[in-house]
């Protein structure tokens, strides 16, 4: 292995430009309001708040690597929360068995996706829709909307470090779990495989299916745990809580160099994505912009770093026309 | 040793209605380089799918692997019998590095367990030392040239130890100079105890690298020869079931000048261009891929704008923006690569033949006339001879040839003066070959100009009274086809 070029390949990287950027933001932001935003207190509480975010888009990168898109992980977050949270009134229990409960919920609701995308042949995007409103509609009736809360000491008696660790640590844990199994095993590989060449992998013996249910059982089993979350923050478990943040999400996972059409996106560029999101978040609040904006600010960064992408790719294809015909 | 490695007896295979190899006898012997060549749909594909093990035969029929019989149905069996088949789409995986993509097999090798990069890595180099090539591991396949892609496909085929390797069309894009490197490596290979099928319809690549050569026609296997004992006329004879033999058929064009380049440089693309087309003329380019003659004819036809130079039309100096100017001019463009670029292959026939005048095909509703599009569309349909061609079915169920001439009517329909062919003929067997030249002369025996663009001497040679030679963005030569040779014309354009 050349570590020169790699080192070379590293700087082109979108992944460096991304980091860049995100330097470049957090000096300017911490300018801005004269330091408040690199003060530990306000980083641990950026941190805190978009850890649960950052779980399910590290669920939803799997997804888009291997050539599909979810959209259906909101729902299916809110089910995950709504099972934990009756548990936990009815039943009691501890973290351990909550967080079996919600990751097993998602997962649960993953593998139906996963079975629909791989039986059907039907656009990703259309199926997870479907899926999204039938799991909305369910909850609804079923729910009728009431919100859950009251729950036992163990759950609503926060500290500073339970608070840590049930979201940053959780989503540190989801991202080196993802991390690794990206890279460091054949399932990971194969999720890459298949989303770069579906039929080349068929060919050489990769089983669809297992690639498919893996990657909408993990993006699934996200959801759920960023759902727990979510839960053990605002101390309570509704639908709405989550319903229509999606795109924040997608943004994420988007600005962090996924390609839509699949088999590209790192677990590190994933990170960038949420770190970005919730800089831009945190930093509106802390200038005083109304967060009405926020959608506006990200929606146009999401745009220009897809411009910058695509000119990029453009400017490579002309010079490689202009040498080759030189040849 | 027994010499058979693969032996095919009294094989039939029906899909549904469709008889799709009849009876077949078929023998590959070990460390040979055999070929199998026969027109699209001949029955090409089934066979590979049978040798490689993917599909099963019918009942009765005996496929013999090493002396044993043996069932197909799993291409994870046949890979485990050591045969590997490389397709024409190569099947790699674009986003993967070419370590990866060599050693691919090892992410669903069981007795292997986890994800070793030193490992991946380790093997990809020894395959590549092994076939005596270099490629930079690290680098992502879609960042590598066909002909690169074309070795990581037989690295990785390697690497799983193959010993019989099927390659099916491996040179349809590859320039003569990438084949040539392609055959020393199949030899080389060939030497180490590696037994080669080579798909092709490229006769002379054929009868270059092949020792025997099997043809088949409808299903049948029509019989298989030594290499000594055929030449590329009866080659292509027995393939069509018809006598083939070119003729130069020239038809004297008009005096009037309808296109003229002066001058015309793009950057690094071409330089200098001058030439000048007559109204009913066939005029031939040639040069390899990379000559340039791709892009001065996209400069001509509007899309790539020249740094300096003029282009006259009839006299007159114009200046295309886009390529709608020069469709308006009536100039129209097949390109080179028809499935990406000329047709849309999920669209019926009559939507690809309509969607270059639907600005026009308007009722008074200003829709879509349906039925002016229809009567089109049949129109072209009868006059180009487009075989059992129905105006609603899919351009993707068409063959080659026949989805070739759907993108020429695309353009016909345009009317256009000039017509710019870009290698009409890439990937058409010598049958549909046929009634494409004698479309492209009856066009100019209408009055249209031509323009036709080839790496293929024998082409230009039957096709182009006149032709011009392109060598690194430059004419180098005119040439004058009828005073000269087949041989002379070949060797003219190869000495540049």
């Amino acid at each position: 292995m050349n570590n020169k070029t790699a080192k070379n390949k590293f700087f082109k990287s979108y992944e460096f430009m991304l980091l860049c950027v995100v330097i470049v933001l957090t000096i300017v932001l911490a300018a801005a309001t004269g330091g408040k935003s690199i003060k530990p207190d306000n980083i641990i509480d950026m941190l805190t708040s978009y850890s649960a975010y950052g779980v399910i888009a590290v669920g939803c990168l799997f997804v888009i690597i291997s050539g599909g898109i979810d959209i259906s992980f909101m729902a299916v977050a809110a089910v995950a929360q709504y099972l934990m949270a009756l548990y936990m009134l009815n039943m009691g229990g501890n973290f351990v068995v909550i967080y079996i409960i919600s990751i097993g919920a998602g997962a649960g609701l993953g593998l139906i996706n996963a079975v629909l995308v791989n039986r059907l042949k039907v656009p990703t995007l259309i199926i997870t829709i479907a899926t999204m409103n039938i799991i909305y509609g369910l909850m609804m009736r079923f729910t009728s909307g009431v919100r859950l809360h009251g729950f036992p000491g163990w759950f609503s008696q926060k500290t500073e470090a339970s608070l840590l660790f049930v979201s940053v640590g959780t989503l540190a844990a989801a991202l080196l779990t993802a991390w690794f199994i990206l890279k460091r095993t054949k399932m990971g590989r194969r999720v890459y495989a298949v989303g770069g060449n579906i039929e080349a992998a068929k060919r050489c013996g990769v089983s669809v299916l297992s690639v498919h249910l893996f990657v909408y059982g993990f993006a699934g089993a996200a959801a759920g745990t960023g759902a727990l979350i979510k839960c053990y923050l605002s101390q309570q478990a509704s639908i709405e809580a989550l319903y229509g943040d999606e795109m924040d999400v997608l943004a994420m996972v988007v600005l962090g160099g996924v390609s839509l059409s699949g088999g590209k996106g790192s677990v590190f560029g994933t990170l960038l994505g949420i770190v970005l999101v919730a800089l831009l978040s945190n930093g509106m609040i802390l200038v005083g912009v109304s967060s009405y904006w926020k959608d506006l600010v990200i929606g146009a960064v999401i745009l220009i770093s897809f411009c910058i992408t695509g000119w990029r790719v453009l400017a490579a294809k002309k010079q490689e026309r202009k040498e080759g015909a030189a040849e | 040793m027994e010499e058979k490695i693969i032996g095919l007896k009294h094989v039939n295979k029906h899909y549904g209605g469709v008889h799709a190899l009849k009876d077949v006898d078929f023998d590959l012997n070990r460390g040979e380089i055999h070929c199998l060549i026969g027109q699209n749909g001949c029955g090409k594909s089934t066979m590979i799918k049978v040798i490689s093990g993917v599909i099963d035969v019918d009942e009765g029929s005996e496929v013999i692997l090493d002396g044993k019989k043996c069932r197909g149905g799993s291409a994870r069996q046949a890979m485990n019998n050591g045969v590997r088949v490389i397709y024409q789409d190569l099947s790699l995986f674009p986003n993967l590095t070419v370590a990866e993509n060599i050693a691919f097999d090892r992410h669903e090798d069981k007795s292997i367990k986890g994800v070793s990069w030193p490992q991946i890595f380790k093997q990809a180099e020894e395959v590549l030392d092994r076939m005596d090539i270099k490629l930079e591991l690290e680098s992502l396949v879609e960042e590598l040239s066909i002909a690169d892609r074309q070795l990581v496909a037989i690295a990785r085929a390697l690497a799983t130890n193959a010993r019989i390797l099927i390659m099916d069309e491996p040179t349809s894009s590859l320039t003569r100079k990438e084949v040539n490197v392609l055959f020393s490596i199949i030899k080389s290979l060939q030497e180490k105890g590696m037994t080669i099928m080579f798909v092709s319809h490229k006769l002379d690549e054929i009868i270059e690298i092949a020792e025997r050569i099997t043809v088949m026609r409808d299903g049948k296997i029509i019989s298989t020869f030594e290499n000594k004992d055929v030449d590329e006329t009866n080659l292509a004879h027995m393939i069509s079931g018809q006598e083939i033999s070119y003729q130069q058929q020239f038809t004297a064009c008009g005096d009037e000048v309808i296109l003229e380049v002066e001058g015309l440089t793009c950057g690094r693309q071409y330089k200098d261009i001058s030439f000048s087309l007559k109204k009913g003329e066939i005029l031939g380019i040639i040069g390899l891929l990379g000559a340039g003659r791709t892009e001065l004819a996209s400069s001509i036809f509007g899309m790539n704008e020249p740094e300096s130079g003029r282009i006259l039309l009839h006299g007159e100096e114009v200046h295309f923006r886009s390529n709608r100017d020069a469709i308006a001019k009536r100039i129209a463009y097949v390109p080179e690569d028809r499935l990406l670029q000329g047709l849309v292959l999920n669209q019926s026939i009559e939507n690809n033949t309509i969607i270059s005048i639907i600005g026009k095909l308007k009722n008074r509703l200003g829709l879509i006339d349906k039925k002016g599009a229809r009567s089109i569309t049949r129109k072209w349909i009868d006059e180009l001879h487009i075989k059992s061609a129905v105006p609603e079915i899919n351009a993707s169920a068409m063959s080659g040839g026949n989805q070739q001439k759907i993108v020429i009517s695309k353009w016909l329909s345009t009317e256009p003066e000039i017509l710019i062919l870009d290698q009409p003929t890439n990937g058409i067997d010598i049958a549909a070959k046929n009634t494409i030249y004698e479309l492209i002369r009856e066009l100019a025996k209408k009055g249209m100009s031509i323009i036709m663009i080839s790496d293929e001497a024998a082409e230009i040679y039957y096709n182009c009274p006149r032709a011009l030679v392109m060598h690194k963005g430059k004419i180098v030569k005119e040439l004058n086809t009828s005073t000269i040779t087949e041989g002379e014309f070949g060797r003219e354009v190869l000495d540049e």
